[in-house]
C-alpha cells in the first residue's frame, strides 16, 4: 500500500514536472469553437441631425481623446466640369479672407489635420482640430465650404502621368511606387472619357462658378465627430449653416466607355532598379446584388492580404515580388476601374505578368473551395465592415458617404448577409462578369532593356512576345 | 529678442464668425487624463512573459500584439537584415499550421538542414576562394567550386520535395476568416512584433497562434522568401534619397549597429542561413523575452487565465545576450558630401542625441520642433529660402533606448549651401543662448499632445507606444516621456541646444548636384 502510494505521488510529481509544451495540443483554429462576433453597427437615425436647406450632418460624440474631426462630402469631382480643380485648390489655399500662408499658420496653431481629396464625382474636405479649437475649427470649416474662396483657386498646377509620361521616346518621372504605373493605365483607359483625369487650369471664375452649383444643401453631406458637448455643437452647426440653400444640381451620370478591343502592353522606360505593372480594365458600376460576391471574389483572388491565390503564387512560392493584388475600385455615377498591381526585378517582370493573368484566368474558370469561401466571407462579414464603425470618425463618414451616395443605409444593413449568403456559384459569376483580361491593359513602368532581354524563366512569354501578340 | 510680427489672421474675417460662435460653451474636458495616465494594468508571468492590458469597456475590438525584445541589434556584422527575414520566416508556418502532412515534411526539413550544414563547411572551406578581394565589391578568385554546387543542387532537390506538403499563407488564413483586421509584423533595431485586431471575443486566436509562432516556426520556403527581401531592398534603393540617409547614419555612428542599414550589402542577404536564423530565433523568442500587450473590449483579470493556457508552460529561458556596443564620445565634427543630381540640394546637421529613459531624451521632441521656426527666421535674415524639416529618424525608426541623432535639414532653394550652413548654425547657436519664442515652444508643445491625442484615438497606435517603449526601456517610462515634453522651458532647451549642439557632436550633410564644384 504505501509503495503504491510512492508510486503515485511519484506519478503526481513527474506529471507536474513535466513541461506543459510537451502536453501541448494544439486544436487547429477552425475547431477552437470561437465565438460568433457580436460587433453591431451604431444605429445611422441616431447620428443623423438635419441641417438649414435641407443639408443632413452625421454626429457622434467620442470623449476618448480631446479632438474633434469635421468632414464634407461633396457629391462633384474632377468629371463634372470646368471649375473641378480649380475649387479644390481653392480649398487647400484656404479661405478669402486670408493669405494662404496665414492659413497655413492658423492650421499649424491648431495643430489640425487638413486634407481634401478630389475624386471623379465627389471632394471630400476633413479638418480635425483639438477640442479646445472646436469653435474656431467650425467656423473654419464653414468659411471654406461656404464664404468665398481663396486667391489661389483656379490656380492648379498639378499636372497628370500621362503629362510627364512620354514613353520610351523620352523620360517619365518615377515616383518610386505604382502610383506612376497606375495613373498611366487609367489615363490609358480613360482617354476620351470626362474621368480621363484632364486636369484643368481653370480661371479662378469657374472655380467660383462649381462651388455655387455644387456645394449646395442638397448634395453634401457632413460627418462630425470626437469630443464635445452635443448641444454645443448643434447650435454651432445651426449658426454657421444659417441661411445655406442652393438648388439640388442635375444627376450626372457618365457612362462607362467600352472595354478596349483587346489586350495591349504599354510600356514606358526609366532607368531603376523594379519594374512596376498595373494590369486592368474599367469596372462597369456594380449593382448591389453583384457586390458581394464581387469582393469575395477579389479577396480570395488577390484582395490586398497575405494569403491570396496571387500572393501565393507569385511571393510564397516563387519569391518574385513583395506585393501581386487586385483593387476593384467602384465609381459613383460613372465606372471605376478593376486594377491588379505588382512590382518586380527586371528578370522576373514578364513571369509576373503571366502568372497574374494565369491566376485571372483560373477564377474565371473553376469554382473556387469551400476553405477560401470560408475565410474570404468572415474576412469581410467580420474584419472589413468592423473597419467602418472603428470608432466615431469612420461610423460618421461612412453613414455619410453612404447617405450622399444613396440615400438610405440599406446598403450598410445588410453586407454582412449579403457577404454570408455569397456562394461558389455566385464567386464564378462574379469572375466571369467583371474580369476580361483578354480586354485588359497592362502598363509597365521599368527598366525596359533589361525587361526585355530577361529569359523566359517558366516557359512564359518574354515582353516582347507580350507586346507583339494582341489578343 | 525681436521676433517677426505673428500671423494676422486673427484679423481676418475668420474672427467674425469665430466671434459669432464664441458663445457657445469650450468643450467638456476629454476622457484623457492631463497627466497622460494611460491605466495600463500589468501582469507578469512566473516564466517571465510581461502581459499588458488596457481596458476599454464596450470596445467590440482588441488591439493584440506580442513584441519580442530583439532586432537588428543584435545582427551580427554581415547578416544585416537577418532579424526583419526571421520575421518574414515566421509567417510560414509551423508544424500544425502550413504543412498537409508534417511527419512526412519533417524529414525532408531535417534533411535540408544537413544539406544546409554541408553547404556552411564547404563555403568555410572555400573561404579564399570566394571572399571579396576588391574595394569596389568586383572580385573575387572564385565564384564557386563544385562542392558548393553539389550542396545548393541538394537542398533545392529537398525543397522541391517539401513543396507538396506545404500549405501557403495559414498564419494569416485563420485571423482573418474570424474577423482579424490590420495584421502585419514589424521588425526594427530593438524590437519585432507580430499584430492583429481582433473581435473581443475571439481573442484566444491570437493567443494560440503566437503562441505556435514563438515555439514551433518552421523555416519553410527559405530561398525564395530570401528574395521578398531583395525586392524590398531594391525598393528602398529605388528612392534617391535612401543611399544618402543610409550614408549619413554610417556617418553618424561609430559602433553602435541602430546606425546599421538593413541589408547593408547585397551579399548580406546571401549569407543568411536556416542555422544563423534558427540560432536567432531559439535564442531571442523565448517567454521571458516577451510582452503581450491588449487594448480594447478585455480585462486583465479576464487574459490572466487565457495567457497562461496558451503561454504559462513555456520554461523561463536564460536571458538573451544585449548588443553591448555603446557610443564612444564624440570627438570631431564629421562631413559628408553627396554629389547627386536627382536629390534637391540640402544641408542637413545631425546631432548625437541619448536613448529613451535618458532625462534629457523627451525635450528633444520638442527642441526638433522649435528649431523649425529658427532656422526658417535665420534663413529668412540671410535673404535665403529653403524648406526646413527636423526628425530623430534612424535607418526606420524615430526613437530609441540607445543614442541616435536628431536631423535638421534644410532643403535649399539657393545653390549656395554655405550661406544655407551658416544661417542653420547661427540659428541653433541662437537656441543655445535662450533665443526661443515663448509661442512657438507652446504651439510644438501644443503639436505633439495633439499628435499623441491620435496615437490614444487608434488602439493599434497606442498598444504599439507601449509595446515599443517596453522594448526600448521600460513601458513606464511613456508616461514620463509625455509629461517631460509638456514640462519643457526655454531654460531646458537653451541647455540643451548648448550641450549637444557642438561641433564633436555634429555631423554636417551636404547634397549638391555633381557639376558643382565644392564651394560654389
Amino acid at each position: 500500500m504505501r509503495g503504491r502510494s510512492i508510486v503515485l505521488v511519484l506519478l503526481l510529481i513527474a506529471a507536474s514536472a513535466t513541461p506543459a509544451g510537451a502536453q501541448q495540443e494544439w486544436v487547429h483554429p477552425r475547431d477552437m469553437g470561437l465565438a460568433d462576433s457580436a460587433f453591431v453597427a451604431p444605429d445611422p437615425e441616431s447620428l443623423r441631425y438635419p441641417l438649414p436647406g435641407g443639408a443632413v450632418a452625421y454626429i457622434s460624440v467620442d470623449d476618448l481623446v480631446p479632438l474633434v474631426r469635421f468632414t464634407a462630402l461633396i457629391g462633384a469631382g474632377r468629371a463634372d466640369g470646368a471649375g473641378a480643380a480649380g475649387f479644390a485648390a481653392g480649398l487647400r489655399a484656404g479661405p478669402a479672407s486670408m493669405s494662404s500662408s496665414d492659413f497655413a499658420e492658423l492650421l499649424a496653431g491648431m495643430a489640425a489635420l487638413y486634407e481634401v481629396e478630389q475624386g471623379q464625382t465627389e471632394t471630400r474636405v476633413t479638418l480635425e482640430v483639438p477640442s479646445e479649437d472646436v469653435v474656431l475649427g467650425l467656423g473654419l470649416f464653414a468659411a471654406l465650404l461656404r464664404g468665398p474662396l481663396g486667391a489661389e483657386a483656379g490656380d492648379n498646377s498639378q499636372d497628370t502621368a500621362s503629362d510627364r509620361a512620354t514613353g520610351e521616346s523620352g523620360p517619365v518621372l518615377y515616383e518610386g511606387s505604382l502610383a506612376a504605373a497606375v495613373q498611366l493605365l487609367e489615363a490609358t483607359l480613360f482617354a476620351d472619357h470626362p474621368f480621363g483625369g484632364a486636369f484643368d487650369n481653370d480661371a479662378a471664375s469657374n472655380a467660383v462658378a462649381f462651388r455655387e452649383r455644387f456645394v449646395v444643401p442638397q448634395n453634401v453631406v457632413l460627418a462630425v465627430s470626437g469630443d464635445f458637448e452635443l448641444a454645443t455643437v448643434h447650435n454651432a452647426l445651426a449658426v454657421v449653416f444659417d441661411g445655406w440653400s442652393g438648388e439640388a444640381p442635375p444627376l450626372r451620370q457618365h457612362p462607362a466607355p467600352a472595354l478596349p478591343d483587346a489586350r495591349r502592353v504599354h510600356a514606358y522606360d526609366v532607368d531603376k532598379l523594379q519594374g512596376w505593372v498595373a494590369i486592368g480594365h474599367h469596372l462597369p458600376e456594380v449593382p448591389v446584388q453583384d457586390e458581394a460576391a464581387l469582393m469575395v471574389m477579389n479577396y480570395i483572388v488577390g484582395g490586398g492580404h497575405f494569403d491570396t491565390r496571387l500572393f501565393r503564387a507569385t511571393r510564397d512560392r516563387r519569391g518574385l515580388t513583395n506585393d501581386d493584388s487586385g483593387f476593384p475600385e467602384q465609381g459613383f455615377r460613372g465606372p471605376g476601374v478593376y486594377t491588379f498591381r505588382t512590382y518586380g526585378r527586371p528578370q522576373v517582370v514578364p513571369l509576373l505578368i503571366d502568372l497574374t493573368f494565369e491566376e485571372i484566368d483560373r477564377i474565371r474558370a473553376e469554382p473556387v473551395s469551400d476553405e477560401e469561401l470560408f475565410v474570404a466571407r468572415g474576412a469581410l462579414a467580420d474584419g472589413e465592415y468592423s473597419l467602418w464603425f472603428r470608432n466615431a470618425a469612420a461610423t460618421t463618414t461612412t453613414y455619410a458617404r453612404e447617405w450622399l451616395r444613396h440615400r438610405s443605409h440599406e446598403r450598410s444593413a445588410s453586407w454582412q448577409d449579403r457577404v454570408r449568403q455569397v456562394t461558389t456559384a455566385d464567386v464564378l459569376d462574379a469572375a466571369r462578369r467583371y474580369l476580361h483580361p483578354d480586354r485588359m491593359q497592362v502598363v509597365l513602368v521599368g527598366p525596359l532593356e533589361a525587361i526585355r532581354s530577361a529569359p523566359s524563366l517558366e516557359g512564359e512569354p518574354t515582353l516582347g512576345d507580350l507586346e507583339a501578340a494582341e489578343h | 529678442m525681436v521676433l517677426p510680427e505673428r500671423s494676422k489672421y486673427r484679423r481676418s474675417a475668420l474672427l467674425a464668425l469665430t466671434l459669432m460662435l464664441a458663445g457657445a460653451a469650450p468643450a467638456a474636458p476629454a476622457a484623457i487624463a492631463d497627466d497622460y495616465d494611460l491605466g495600463v494594468r500589468e501582469h507578469v508571468f512566473d516564466n517571465g512573459l510581461r502581459l499588458l492590458v488596457i481596458e476599454r469597456p464596450g470596445d467590440p475590438r482588441v488591439a493584440c500584439k506580442i513584441f519580442t525584445d530583439m532586432g537588428g541589434l543584435n545582427e551580427t556584422p554581415g547578416q544585416a537584415g537577418a532579424a526583419h527575414f526571421l520575421e518574414h520566416l515566421m509567417f510560414k508556418g509551423t508544424e500544425t499550421l502550413g504543412t498537409t502532412d508534417w511527419a512526412a515534411e519533417s524529414e525532408i526539413v531535417a534533411q535540408v538542414d544537413e544539406a544546409e550544414a554541408e553547404l556552411i563547411a564547404a563555403l568555410d572551406a572555400a573561404r579564399n576562394e570566394t571572399a571579396e578581394r576588391g574595394v569596389f565589391h568586383d572580385y573575387r578568385h572564385a565564384e564557386t567550386t563544385p562542392r558548393i554546387e553539389a550542396a545548393r543542387s541538394r537542398i533545392a532537390e529537398l525543397e522541391s520535395m517539401a513543396a507538396p506538403y506545404r500549405d501557403n499563407g495559414p498564419m494569416m488564413r485563420w485571423y482573418q476568416a474570424f474577423g482579424g483586421t490590420g495584421l502585419t509584423a514589424t521588425t526594427e533595431q530593438e524590437y519585432m512584433k507580430f499584430d492583429i485586431n481582433l473581435p473581443a471575443e475571439r481573442v484566444d486566436l491570437f493567443l494560440r497562434v503566437e503562441a505556435d509562432r514563438m515555439t514551433n516556426t518552421v523555416f519553410r520556403e527559405f530561398d525564395q522568401e530570401r528574395m521578398i527581401l531583395v525586392e524590398q531592398r531594391l525598393g528602398d534603393l529605388n528612392r534617391a534619397s535612401t543611399p544618402y540617409t543610409e550614408r549619413m547614419a554610417a556617418v553618424s555612428g561609430e559602433s553602435s549597429p541602430v546606425f546599421w542599414p538593413e541589408g547593408h550589402y547585397p551579399d548580406d542577404f546571401m549569407q543568411y542561413s536556416r542555422a544563423y536564423q534558427r540560432q536567432l530565433y531559439e535564442r531571442y523568442f523565448v517567454v521571458n523575452n516577451t510582452t503581450l500587450v491588449f487594448i480594447g473590449g478585455v480585462t486583465l483579470e479576464q487574459m490572466i487565465p487565457r495567457v497562461e493556457t496558451y503561454f504559462g508552460w513555456m520554461p523561463r529561458q536564460p536571458e538573451p545576450p544585449r548588443s553591448e556596443a555603446t557610443e564612444p564620445v564624440p570627438m570631431a565634427e564629421r562631413r559628408l558630401i553627396y554629389r547627386n543630381d536627382e536629390l534637391a540640394p540640402r544641408v542637413e546637421l545631425r546631432h548625437g542625441i541619448p536613448g529613451v529613459g535618458h532625462p534629457d531624451r523627451a525635450a528633444f521632441d520638442v527642441l526638433a520642433l522649435v528649431a523649425v521656426p529658427a532656422i526658417e527666421r535665420s534663413l529668412a535674415a540671410a535673404g535665403l529660402t529653403g524648406s526646413v524639416g527636423a526628425n530623430t529618424r534612424v535607418i526606420h525608426t524615430s526613437r530609441f533606448g540607445v543614442p541616435a541623432t536628431l536631423n535638421i535639414e534644410v532643403l535649399a532653394s539657393s545653390a549656395d549651401l554655405e550661406a544655407v550652413e551658416r544661417a542653420m548654425l547661427a540659428a541653433i547657436d541662437g537656441l543655445a543662448r535662450g533665443e526661443i519664442d515663448d509661442a512657438e515652444l507652446r504651439a510644438a508643445q501644443k503639436t505633439l499632445r495633439t499628435q499623441w491625442y491620435r496615437t490614444v484615438a487608434d488602439a493599434d497606435a497606442l498598444a504599439f507606444e507601449i509595446g515599443h517603449f517596453q522594448t526600448m526601456d521600460r513601458w513606464q517610462t511613456l508616461q514620463a516621456h509625455l509629461q517631460q515634453r509638456d514640462a519643457t522651458d526655454v531654460q531646458q532647451l537653451a541647455r540643451l541646444a548648448g550641450r549637444y549642439f557642438i561641433p564633436d557632436n555634429r555631423v554636417v550633410g551636404i547634397v549638391r548636384p555633381r557639376d558643382q564644384e565644392q564651394g560654389q
